[in-house]
């Protein structure tokens, strides 16, 4: 069955957008995030078929081997440009990554829902929890440890290059995990869970558990 | 089988190390335990990929190699956690000898393009070049100086390490089998206790200093 993600996200994205001209400066730039994470999402729908076409991968491979790759590093671009040209708040950074993981998960599971019955609540249910999950719990695993390493120009590349490889295999691991049957799947669908958890106890360690003050929007933005 | 076994090994003993250092790290604050705690989860999540993929599809993954950007980032963590460790005077010390390392990594690069991937050998070739060079160097600079010897374990480590690495990488190029005759396997298997080493030899570098 053939998806038409593009007219999916034009559906989708048509009210962010509006939305963007219309609320004020705090919530615009996560509805900004929001929507990148669509296109990132439609992006890499893209070039990962592109890739698994090209170098004659099955579905199955592509979705063990290309996507994680694809879809992690188009999440990480919206987030490193944040990083490099607004320098943000840490604690600022990893809620903004959640929003591009948000929108991507958001258009992922919108296109899943159009090839698949809508009538079963408890696959979707997992679905919307695992798959969606892992999405920001990636995001947030790479913005929390960017934004820590965020220091000279030698750790911006290893955090950079160094966690977008992690978020890469997390998500490979997640996809080996659900594509298996019984307690493996499992696992793989509690996954995104345990690293979100990890993630949340990691942060409060690192960041204390004062929560982040209101920013102030940059005037370029 | 005796991969599946050699890697299951080497996976709950890199975890004990991840937990270990990512306890010291959260204890005493400190950042380098934090990196090499990076270095260990990093190398850790390769071989949990590597592992998931030969135990449900009985062959290592053929079209992104994924598991081995894992284990490129635990280098990169390495490196990074050597140039935090080096005191200033060492980095600027002039050592022709170091050079000779990416001169052998670049050598090995070559010989393994003939069997695999341009680019991945490059990457490895590239960070396994930095890290051998700063371990030579280290180890050539504590010569001169007494006061730099309280690296001298990390930096040995280091080399050991290195040094496993590319015995397996070679073996994996002449010897073919799943048995324990295979070479590969003696060596593989070394590189886990050499990881394992770290975490003392980084102790002491950084408590003795």
């Amino acid at each position: 069955m053939i998806t038409y993600i593009e007219n999916v996200f034009f559906c989708l994205a048509a009210p962010l957008i509006v939305a963007i001209f219309c609320v004020p400066r705090y919530p615009r730039r996560s509805l900004l995030f929001i929507l990148s994470g669509m296109v990132a999402c439609l992006f890499s729908s893209y070039i990962s078929s592109y890739f698994a076409r090209s170098l004659g991968a099955s579905t199955l491979e592509a979705s063990l081997e290309i996507s994680p790759l694809v879809e992690e590093v188009l999440k990480l671009v919206p987030v490193a440009f944040y990083l490099m040209v607004y320098e943000p708040e840490k604690n600022e950074a990893a809620g903004e990554a959640l929003m591009i993981a948000v929108g991507f998960a958001t258009l992922e599971n919108v296109c899943y829902l159009l090839t698949t019955d809508a009538n079963n609540t408890l696959r979707l249910l997992i679905r919307g929890f695992s798959t969606g999950a892992m999405h920001v719990a990636c995001g947030a695993m790479t913005a929390i440890v960017m934004r820590g390493m965020w220091k000279t120009l030698l750790f911006r590349i290893v955090a950079t290059l160094g966690v977008l490889c992690l978020a890469i295999t997390c998500h490979g691991i997640y996809n080996i995990l659900v594509n298996q049957d019984g307690v493996p799947a499992l696992i793989g669908y509690l996954l995104p869970l345990i690293i979100g958890a990890g993630t949340i106890i990691a942060r409060r360690r690192i960041y204390g558990s004062q929560p982040p003050e209101r920013p102030e929007m940059p005037e370029n933005m | 089988m005796t991969e599946i076994i050699e890697n299951s090994l080497q996976l709950v003993l890199l975890t004990v190390c991840a937990v270990m250092t990512g306890d010291y790290a959260f204890r005493t604050r400190n950042m380098d335990a934090g990196i090499l705690t990076m270095f260990y989860g990093s190398y850790m999540l390769g071989d949990i990929y590597w592992l998931l993929y030969l135990v449900f599809y009985n062959h290592t993954p053929d079209i992104f190699y994924v598991p081995y950007l894992s284990w490129y980032a635990a280098y990169l963590f390495l490196i990074l956690l050597l140039k935090r460790i080096t005191p200033e005077a060492e980095r600027k010390e002039s050592c022709p000898v170091a050079w000779l390392m990416p001169v052998f990594t670049g050598g090995m690069c070559v010989y393994y393009m003939q069997f695999g991937d341009y680019l991945g050998n490059l990457i490895s070739a590239a960070l396994m070049g930095m890290m051998m060079f700063h371990a030579v160097r280290g180890l050539i600079y504590m010569r001169k100086h007494a006061e730099a010897r309280c690296r001298r374990a990390l930096y040995m480590v280091l080399m050991w390490f290195c040094t496993l690495e590319y015995l397996a990488w070679t073996a994996s190029c002449i010897f073919v089998g799943e048995t324990l005759a295979n070479p590969y396997f003696w060596f593989d298997f070394l590189i886990t206790p050499c990881a394992m080493l770290l975490l003392p030899a980084f102790r002491k570098a950084v408590e003795t200093e």
